[in-house]
């Protein structure tokens, strides 16, 4: 269990300042305690899988090390070459945390760069509706002059991946952010009924803290987002995805 | 009293296990085990969807729902790929790299084609047995010959040399694990040693024969493929310090050696009495591979598959070539038992307590409905071990003491509860051999006498015990005839 703490703090420290206290508390762990006997090891193949989940749509995804069981990969999740070794039937090594975190961050960059891609990733993680509604905000803001904000010197088919890499976290109204990380959740984990078994929410919850419904845990990632700092400056749209995919499906990850 | 234990039985077997799966997380967890992906989101919602409209919120009024999601999840090139990767490891062959989609024929993944996923591919597509992963003689190959690059064309060459007429036709394969790919489909009906992916180019470079092993290294991946059989070196070459730790464990100095397989193989292999339990299946069986030493031979080879009859006593079922040496393996008991532990292992886990009633329950379903890979692993993910639940059995006394005392086993040897009454009634022959029960232990061959575990004579006592109430699983159900407790305790009670 120590492993999921030094993961925390690593991703602390990979974006240059700890996050916050309660993301890193201990008590996260126990969702990768593996005891569950219904929960399984992902084989690599499994692994890549939840990695495409997170961000579905990469223009040069067979090129990514990411996406591919080589050399660079199986030590960290398992290896699909029986010669060599065989898939993980144990508790992955301590290198597999700082590998998964490192490679949704990777892939979460190539899938958002180019505005085709981000428009393909964002409909599929926000759901039609959102999507949608994502459109209407960059209007919106856009015909005030007194109030535009820096999106709007894009060009309107570049707003969609500007979005994702230039707006920060901390700039978005508090009913945007919740619209977004409702939608973050339920994209990475599922419905309450999955939320609540995978001990997310409930009486004492993952995080440690009470989280009675979706709508607190999803009000405690987003503050708790907010707060992190890379460098001087706060998380961007993307980041925060990224951030709150890795908290959220770690654990579960490693039990497939 | 009988129907009394019947009817307890039936209510007891419903009980349920305390926390069972939501309709949501059992959804999810059909998609992480077929595909290694979660569900999307509209997966989700046509769930919530669908439970509104049956007004049910139980996984159990929603049986139908779930076997057509199950059954799409089924045709999805993802289960495909995963399929083909847990064949590739049944196996331990090698896969591609790429595991993203090995079967798909479409950029960079092409070098992921191979006629052992195309194998794996057509079992599933057809529902057909399992044991045409072993046995079948036809054989689908992507047709590259549209394909600009040639680079992987290399790949995909079945080498048979002086194959008797093969049939072969072209056809498309629509099907988007495929991609609408073209593949020749080569018949080698009546091939003596074309068999499965036995036959494979993979197999036989991971499994080579050289002068010393003598495709006995073929023969135990045969074994421990099809039977379970773990065909362990009997005498393993260890290094210095191994050798002085295993002798100061009390490892008796005739299984231990640090010497060269070649002075083994010339001083006293085959004559030693451990390398013998192997030898005497493993060297008639290789006689079978010989014509599979350079390429696949047309000539077929005679030899034995050397088995064990319900007395414990060694059979010889002759063969004639690899083909008909590795059907007869699949009409043994013993091979039923080790596919349906691998699938369930796969699918539901090996870590799953399953009671060895509800286990044999799962075998007869499992050859009652022909070996069916596909439609299998549909009823494990509908069964009630894989939902959570755990189907309770009235367990007799005397035989949960027993467990107790063969989990001790189980640090060696695999569970051999978990298999049919036929193959139980053997492995009984064979604990109460080795424990000597008809003496009470008194002359007892197992455990071996550098291991942890020394039973007590009450232990030994408690086993005898059970057998002689004649094995029941599930109190009222004896597993032996009073006849059979005679022969396998030696007519002493």
């Amino acid at each position: 269990m120590k492993n999921l703490v030094s993961l925390l703090l690593f991703l602390g420290f990979s974006v240059q300042a700890l996050p916050a206290a309660r993301l890193s508390a201990p008590s996260l762990s126990r969702k990768a305690s593996f005891q569950e006997t219904y929960n399984r090891y992902p084989s690599p193949f499994g692994v890549i899988q939840q990695l495409q989940h997170i961000v579905p749509y990469m223009p040069l995804a067979k090129e990514t090390e990411c996406l591919t069981v080589g050399s660079s990969s199986a030590p960290a999740i398992g290896t699909i070459d029986p010669l060599q070794g065989s898939a993980l039937e144990e508790e992955p090594s301590a290198l597999f945390y700082p590998y998964f975190s490192n490679c949704v961050r990777s892939l979460g960059q190539m899938g958002f760069y180019d505005s085709a891609t981000a428009t393909a990733n964002a409909q599929e993680i926000l759901g039609d509706e959102l999507a949608l509604e994502l459109n209407r905000w960059f209007v919106d803001d856009c015909k005030e002059p007194s109030v535009r904000p820096t999106i709007c010197l894009y060009e309107t088919d570049k707003r969609a991946a500007s979005f994702w890499y230039g707006v920060k976290w901390q700039e978005l109204p508090e009913d945007r952010r919740l619209k977004l990380m409702t939608a973050f959740v339920e994209y990475l984990v599922g419905p309450e009924a999955v939320l609540r078994r995978q001990e997310l929410i409930g009486k004492e919850s993952a995080f440690g803290i009470e989280l009675n419904s979706v709508e607190n845990l999803v009000k405690f990632l987003s503050d708790e987002m907010e707060k992190i700092k890379e460098g001087v400056s706060t998380l961007s749209v993307l980041q925060v995805y990224l951030e709150t995919a890795i908290v959220l499906r770690l654990g579960p990850a490693l039990k497939n | 009293m009988k129907h009394l234990a019947l009817i307890l039985t039936l209510l007891i077997g419903t009980a349920v296990h305390a926390k069972p799966l939501d309709p949501a997380n059992y959804l999810l967890k059909i998609s992480e085990r077929l595909t290694g992906a979660w569900p999307k989101r509209s997966e989700y919602a046509d769930l919530e969807k669908q439970m509104k409209a049956l007004g049910c919120g139980e996984i159990a009024c929603m049986g139908d729902y779930f076997k057509k999601y199950i059954e799409k999840k089924m045709d999805t090139p993802a289960f495909f790929a995963e399929a083909s990767l847990k064949v590739h490891e049944r196996f331990s062959l090698q896969t591609p790299q790429h595991v993203s989609f090995p079967i798909v024929a479409s950029g960079s993944t092409q070098d992921n084609l191979g006629i052992e996923s195309l194998l794996v591919f057509r079992v599933l597509k057809e529902n057909l047995p399992i044991d045409d992963l072993f046995t079948s003689q036809t054989q689908w190959k992507v047709d590259l010959s549209e394909l600009t690059s040639s680079r992987f064309a290399s790949l995909l060459e079945f080498d048979v040399e002086n194959v008797a007429e093969p049939r072969t036709r072209n056809f498309n394969v629509s099907h988007p694990a495929l991609n609408d790919t073209k593949i020749i489909e080569t018949n080698y009906a009546g091939h003596p040693n074309v068999a499965g992916l036995f036959s494979s180019q993979k197999f036989l470079t991971r499994y080579w024969n050289s002068p010393i092993n003598g495709n006995r290294k073929r023969a135990a991946a045969v074994f421990k493929i099809m039977l379970c059989d773990p065909m362990n070196p009997a005498l393993e070459r260890l290094s210095a310090k191994a050798r002085e730790q295993a002798l100061a464990q009390g490892v008796p100095e005739s299984t231990v050696t640090n010497r060269t397989i070649e002075e083994i193989h010339k001083n006293r292999h085959g004559n030693q009495k451990d390398c013998a339990q192997c030898h005497n299946r493993l060297d008639p069986l290789a006689r079978t591979l010989r014509p599979l030493e350079l390429g696949i031979s047309k000539f077929a080879s005679k030899g034995r598959l050397r088995f064990y009859d319900a007395v414990n006593q060694p059979v010889d079922f002759p063969a004639n070539g690899f083909h008909d040496l590795i059907t007869q393996i699949t009409k043994q008991q013993k091979y039923n038992d080790c596919q349906m532990n691998w699938l369930f292992n796969w699918i539901v886990g090996k870590d799953v307590n399953i009671h060895p009633a509800r286990f044999s329950e799962l075998l007869e379903t499992f050859e009652k409905d022909g070996r069916r890979m596909k439609e299998t692993i549909a009823s494990l993910l509908l069964s009630p071990e894989f939902q959570g639940r755990e189907i309770k059995f009235e367990t007799p006394p005397s035989f949960e003491k027993a467990r107790v005392v063969l989990n001790n086993c189980y640090d060696c040897h695999s569970n051999f509860l978990k298999s049919h009454g036929a193959q139980l009634k053997l492995t009984l022959s064979k604990i109460s051999n080795k424990l000597d029960l008809p003496n009470d232990g008194r002359d007892r061959k197992m455990p071996p006498s550098y291991h942890y575990w020394e039973p007590t004579q009450q232990e030994v006592l408690t086993v005898k015990a059970w057998i002689s109430e004649g094995a029941p699983l599930v109190a009222g159900k004896n597993l032996l005839s009073p006849e059979e407790v005679r022969a396998i305790l030696g007519g002493k009670k």
